[in-house]
């Protein structure tokens, strides 16, 4: 139903009978990298000229977004030089390819506002989203696995119940409600709010880190651990009809080994894809999140360039975003790879 | 839409069968605890917006009274009131009915786009297939909420310029999701044998294809209400939606977390209203999900 979906190996061409087991696999992992990668290529390829063309269609431009209302003050001869400082004059497939020029030498520009590289910038707003991003799926993964596991064994019972309601009020609350819920209850009730001191880094001061880093990673967690909830028991209980899962009980195997071993690895891979599926939705979330709590990452700086018209920055951090969406794609099928012996041909 | 007299019946026409079997598929659905709640909620939500929309409401929703600002909920003022001392009540419903507007919009938009190419995709395949299909994947890697962001800073905050920005950001789960029942369908026998008969081919895709994704469209329509209310109400809380003084849920949360100290209702109340309306439909779309899909892993 997914990217995932389609990205997935693809049948290798059926080798000849006598070859050996080994040599087949060696050669499908090769076939399958050499897509994967190129699909991937390609897809950034894409995001990048969508993504060049929308902002071009934004109105105004870098001159009116610097100097705002005083740009009508430029005489024609300054609004000639800055035309030609910013290349805005230039055809578009131009300006695009100055654009993916410097990307390949690694240069992403420069930002018009804070003067500062493009690469600078994203270096030093990224890690804050990634860490974010992580602590979110950490504890979605948690919680969504946990009260699907528990739904999933004993159905229509409390334990189901409870994992349902979970489910169905963490898909209905957006984020922006849940976070803004959270800052309210902390801020006037517990006088506690973390995101008052500026950012703390990993490594500066891990503490107040974790203190800013917490509570909107439990804001995004709360949507994917639903996500993840249902999906969870829904496999679940899929499986558990299976003919082995009745043998394996049959046998005498306990109920925790049945449902861990049995079942809940069989039930892994639909997880995975839909763990991949709320990892996208993550990082669009962090846009949202980090704007509720201060935090200096990617959706911050995105938001900020796309208001300010600093193209350059704004299409740095798109492309950041797709990338990690992208290699979030190939990662799911890599796991799928190590828990399902079936793809792995 | 009765079938002209003298036109072969296939063994399986889906769309007498779709004709006789709407009432039981309501009925069904009234069957199911989440189907039930779902409709309750949303028919609530909708009449609380719509009946604004005759006079029915207890002021104006953008009244402003600045004597009675931040009043906290009494006889006259459901909900309390503002900051500008306007009814938090009559904005509550008020911002339904642009959530409404904005999100029905966005959904037609992505239904009509993504329908078609889902369709197009499925029944011609070849370039067709991979041109669609390779674009809504180009789609699928920018987060809709950025795709939605960057569509409305380029056009400005206004009604249809949200619902444009949501529609296209959706537009590509429906082509996934047609493209795959009309690929199955395409080859059975009842499509095969209207080409046989020389139908036209819009004929077979109008008649014969169609109706036998608009089960799955029903679901991917109801939950598709429930994510463009999101995605609206996400846009107007970045201060991207239809600006003040029009009472976006969005909007008002946003303002409410100001004021959350001493005025929660300003939080609250427009909060639960999103959270309700997104809820109702997405209990809606399971039931649907349910009734057309016996088998889609629910007990």
């Amino acid at each position: 139903m997914s990217a995932l979906e389609s990205s997935l190996p693809q049948a290798p061409a059926p080798p000849p009978a006598q070859t050996r087991g080994a040599r087949r696999r060696g050669r499908g992992l090769a076939r399958w990298t050499t897509v994967t990668l190129l699909r991937g290529v390609g897809t950034l390829i894409g995001v990048a000229i969508v993504i060049f063309i929308v902002l071009r269609l934004l109105p105004g431009n870098q001159i009116t977004a610097s100097l705002g209302v005083s740009a009508g003050l430029l005489t024609p001869a300054q609004h000639r030089a800055l035309n030609h400082f910013y290349g805005i004059g230039q055809p578009l497939p131009t300006q695009f390819w100055h654009w993916a020029d410097g990307i390949l030498h690694g240069n992403l520009g420069l930002s018009t506002q804070s003067g500062r590289t493009v690469t600078s910038l994203i270096g030093t707003a990224l890690p804050v989203t990634l860490e974010l991003a992580i602590l979110s799926m950490i504890i979605g993964l948690i919680l969504g696995i946990a009260s699907g596991v528990a739904a999933a064994a004993a159905p229509g019972r409390f334990g189901d119940w409870s994992g349902q309601t979970f489910a169905l009020f963490g898909l209905g609350i957006p984020n922006f409600v849940i976070g803004a819920a959270l800052v309210a209850i902390l801020s006037n009730v517990f006088h506690y709010f973390p995101s008052s001191k500026s950012y703390a880094g990993l490594f500066s001061d891990p503490w107040l880190n974790f203190q800013q880093l917490i509570f909107p990673a439990l804001t995004l967690g709360i949507g994917v651990g639903a996500a993840v909830m249902r999906t969870t028991r829904g496999a679940m209980l899929d499986v558990s009809r299976l003919a082995f899962v009745r043998s394996a009980r049959g046998k005498g195997l306990a109920r925790r080994v049945v449902i861990g071993r049995h079942v809940l690895r069989n039930a892994l891979i639909p997880i995975t894809t839909m763990s991949g599926i709320q990892f996208g939705y993550l990082l669009g979330g962090t846009v949202i999140v980090e704007q509720i709590f201060v935090l200096p990452g990617l959706g911050r700086l995105l938001i900020t360039s796309v208001q300010e018209h600093d193209y350059a920055v704004a299409q740095g951090a798109t492309l950041v975003f797709a990338a990690g969406f992208v290699l979030v794609n190939i990662l799911t099928d890599v796991i799928y790879m190590l828990i399902d012996p079936r793809v792995r041909t | 839409m009765s079938v002209s007299v003298g036109t072969p019946q296939p063994a399986f026409d889906p769309v007498a069968s779709a004709q006789s079997s709407r009432r039981s598929i309501a009925r069904r659905l009234w069957a199911r605890g989440n189907g039930r709640a779902g409709l309750i909620i949303v028919v609530v939500m909708v009449l609380l917006g719509l009946v604004s929309l005759i006079g029915v409401q207890p002021h104006g929703p953008n009244d402003q009274d600045v004597y009675h600002a931040l009043k906290g909920p009494s006889g006259t003022h459901l909900f309390g009131t503002d900051s500008y001392g306007r009814d938090v009540f009559s904005r509550v419903q008020h911002g339904i009915v642009l959530s409404l507007e904005i999100s029905v919009i966005a959904v037609a938009i992505c239904t009509v786009i993504g329908t078609l190419a889902g369709v197009a995709a499925g029944y011609l395949g070849g370039v067709v297939s991979a041109v669609l299909m390779g674009s809504a994947d180009l789609l699928f890697a920018v987060p809709s909420i950025l795709l939605a962001l960057a569509i409305v800073t380029a056009l400005g905050p206004g009604t249809l310029d949200s619902a444009l920005a949501i529609g296209i950001g959706y537009a590509p789960i429906f082509a996934r999701v047609v493209r795959g029942p009309v690929l199955s369908v395409r080859e059975a026998d009842y499509v095969k044998a209207g080409a046989v008969l020389g139908f036209s081919r819009r004929r077979v895709l109008f008649r014969h294809i169609l109706p036998a994704v608009s089960g799955v469209l029903a679901v991917q329509i109801t939950l598709a209400l429930g994510w463009a209310i999101l995605t609206e109400a996400s846009l107007s809380f970045l201060g991207l939606g239809p600006p003040p003084p029009a009472s976006s849920l969005g909007l008002m949360v946003s303002e409410g977390t100001n004021f959350a100290r001493t005025a929660w209702w300003n939080l609250a109340f427009p909060a639960a209203a999103i959270v309700a309306l997104i809820i109702g439909f997405n209990l809606l779309g399971d039931a649907l999900r349910d009734v057309f899909d016996p088998t889609s892993g629910r007990d």
